[in-house]
């Protein structure tokens, strides 16, 4: 009896044990892969699309924005009347009709029809309710000054996922901050498709929207720029043309502007070397723009003064089996460095390297920054670079001197002459004056001091050479009235195929303004004009014109009338 | 004899319904607790509607201020504002009138003979 009972308790035991086995296997071994099972039955996966940061002016102007679109997709499985649907869509989007009947044709479950529509089109079509067509939700990005600013800002492409890459400029150089993180969201519905709740798979995977950048480029000045550069390339019948417009106090580029220019939103239209910023990433000899940085030089080492005579400045200069003239074959013997300036006498500046000499020439090149990145913000910056001392030749010193035979970018003067125009300070030039986080808050980039080339005593002697090169220099009839400006002009010739081209130049102007206090430096360059080839002609008017807008906008009144 | 068992019974009997209360309020509260869970429940399974409806208003609104804004951003760009200022005929002015000092808009002797007069 107590056997046969033991007996039945045991075989209850064993069920109860098998039961409880078969339940562990299903609930914990199998939990997992169980629950994915029914999520993928009753959830949906949605991806979180971030949107990308916006680019803003200094004034908080968004010059890249985001818009909503939406590609349009159908399911060929489920469309029923295809001729139909396609000849509607075909006359919205006023597209071949023949196109979208051969993505109907496929025999897929999903198939783009058309890309970047925007929201009236897609009302339009909503409104035949076609069976098998949805909308995909995109955002792609919007620039509401249309071509401002185009080669600072560069573009945004695809990559091979078919993800939004910057590319050039900022929206290459910040694109991974610009970009935000994709999130991933599981939504459960129930048997009618309504959501039941909203969770996030695993934390981190919200997924998180761009940051933003603020530039310090004022809106108004890079107007003012670009109108007056786009004009001055038709009026001179030029190639090309650059401005760079920077505080030479705290590095911050106001302006930056290259014409021809291209639509940002229209990229597919141009070809890949269009995207290039030649403000920083083109490589030119600098010609006579560059004499103010050997002059400097000069007066810091104290081998020359303002009124240094030069003793070999009667005619032609003979270095190294070369002549060298001055740009207008006129000399003026006994000339003294402020009028070598003035006159931008090459063989006075001749006479200036050869008193520097070789190692402190080279020394003081590198101290302006030549042969360096500068570190500016943008993508694709280039640099030249300066040769060691022992592969310079007799001559290579004297043409440098006049800034011949050395190549540097716009950027790399553009900084140099912030030291003069900054009492001897060098600033690093920067565009994005701070970062917009996702709350709100401005994170600000601090001004950078990149060198001291020279002392503020020499710089306030450079300064006022300048003023006097721009008062009764060639450029003086081009000048502002009641303003004191300092600049220097710059003609310089195009090497081709081991010798210059005579006919034609890079004709440049570059100044600070106003001088006792500067605002600005900017330089100008016209590259290739045909209507004249001097820098006094053609870019030296650019410059004042930009000047006097920029003054202007500054309410800085003239100090004198003349 | 028999009054001791009577005794003995009547405890037992005692010491059994103290364990059936305790069972029975259990079995009250399980019960009041289900009844709650289920009431919930079918409440909440009601919420997606609702959910779903505010997450298409909200993506609605959403989508309108983009639209807004970005036609807010084209209509004030300096592009668009240049281009409807050329339209009304404004031209851009080379010349600047400055005033390097202040000057009077009226006199008080020249105000007085204009209210003799």
């Amino acid at each position: 009896m107590i056997l046969r009972y033991r007996l039945v308790l045991s075989l209850l035991l064993f069920c109860f044990l098998c039961i409880i086995a078969r339940l562990f296997y299903w609930q914990v071994a199998k939990a997992d892969e169980l629950s994915l099972l029914g999520q993928e039955q009753y959830g949906r996966i949605i991806q979180v699309l971030p949107e990308r940061g916006e680019i803003k002016t200094a004034d908080g102007f968004s010059i890249a924005s985001n818009k909503i679109t939406y590609t349009l997709f159908a399911n060929p499985k489920i469309v029923e009347d295809k001729g139909e649907v396609s000849a509607r869509i075909a006359k919205i989007l006023e597209i071949e009709q023949a196109s979208i009947s051969a993505q109907l044709s496929l025999d897929r479950f999903w198939v783009p029809i058309s890309r970047n529509i925007d929201s009236k089109k897609k009302s339009e079509i909503e409104k035949y309710n076609l069976s098998g067509v949805g909308f995909e939700k995109n955002y792609s990005r919007l620039y509401p000054e249309a071509s401002m600013a185009a080669h600072l800002m560069g573009i945004v492409g695809k990559d091979d996922a078919g993800r939004d890459v910057g590319y050039f400029g900022l929206e290459g150089f910040y694109d991974r901050l610009l970009r935000g993180k994709e999130g991933k969201a599981t939504l459960v519905q129930d048997a009618t498709g309504r959501p039941i709740l909203a969770e996030m798979q695993e934390k981190g995977s919200k997924g998180e929207q761009g940051e933003s950048l603020v530039l310090s480029i004022d809106r108004t000045i890079q107007f003012i720029a670009e109108r007056r550069l786009a004009d001055a390339v038709e009026k001179y019948g030029a190639a090309s043309g650059m401005v760079g417009v920077i505080n030479p106090k705290n590095g911050e580029i106001l302006a930056m502007a290259t014409a021809p220019s291209f639509d940002p939103e229209k990229f597919g239209k141009h070809e890949e070397s269009a995207f290039v910023n030649q403000f920083v990433s083109s490589l030119y000899e600098p010609g006579s723009t560059f004499k103010p940085l050997i002059m400097s030089s000069g007066l810091e080492e104290k081998v020359v003064e303002p009124k240094t005579r030069c003793d070999n400045c009667d005619g032609p200069v003979e270095v190294g089996g070369y002549s060298l003239h001055t740009w207008n074959d006129k000399y003026q013997p006994n000339i003294t460095m402020t009028d070598v300036i003035r006159y931008s006498d090459n063989t006075g500046m001749v006479y200036v390297a050869q008193k520097l000499g070789l190692d402190r020439m080279i020394s003081y090149i590198t101290g302006f920054g030549i042969g360096k990145t500068t570190g500016i913000d943008l993508q694709g910056e280039a640099t030249g670079v300066v040769r060691p001392k022992e592969e310079w030749y007799e001559v290579d010193l004297a043409t440098a001197a006049f800034g011949q035979g050395i190549s540097i970018t716009p950027i790399q003067l553009l900084q140099a002459f912030t030291a003069i125009a900054n009492n001897g300070k060098m600033m690093q030039p920067r565009v994005v004056s701070g970062v917009e986080t996702r709350d709100g808050k401005v994170v600000k980039v601090p001004p950078k001091v990149v060198g001291k080339p020279i002392s503020e005593k020499t710089s306030k002697v450079m300064t006022e050479m300048l003023v006097n090169a721009i008062n009764l220099g060639e450029a003086k009839w081009a000048r502002l009235k009641g303003y004191r400006i300092a600049g220097k002009t710059g003609t310089a010739s195009i090497p081709v195929a081991g010798h210059y081209d005579p006919t034609k130049t890079i004709a440049s102007f570059i100044g600070f303004a106003p001088a006792d206090d500067p605002k600005f430096v900017m330089l100008v360059i016209i590259n290739k004009p045909t209507t004249s080839i001097y820098g006094a002609e053609t870019a030296a008017p650019v410059f004042f014109d930009i000047a006097r807008g920029i003054l202007a906008y500054y309410n800085i009144a003239p100090t004198k009338s003349e | 004899m028999d009054e001791i068992a009577t005794q003995k019974l009547a405890m037992t009997i005692k010491i059994m319904k103290r364990p059936v209360l305790l069972v029975a309020l259990s079995v009250l509260i399980f019960l009041s607790a289900l009844a709650v869970k289920i009431i919930i429940s079918g409440r909440a399974s009601t919420y997606g509607d609702w959910l779903g409806k505010i997450e298409e208003e909200t993506e609605k609104y959403k989508t309108e201020n983009m639209i807004i804004k970005e036609e807010l951003l084209t209509l004030t760009s300096l592009e668009q504002i240049a281009s409807k200022a050329a339209e009304l005929g404004f031209a851009e002015t080379k010349s600047q009138i400055v005033f390097s000092k202040s000057l009077p808009l009226a006199r008080l002797d020249s105000a007085k003979q204009a209210f003799k007069r």
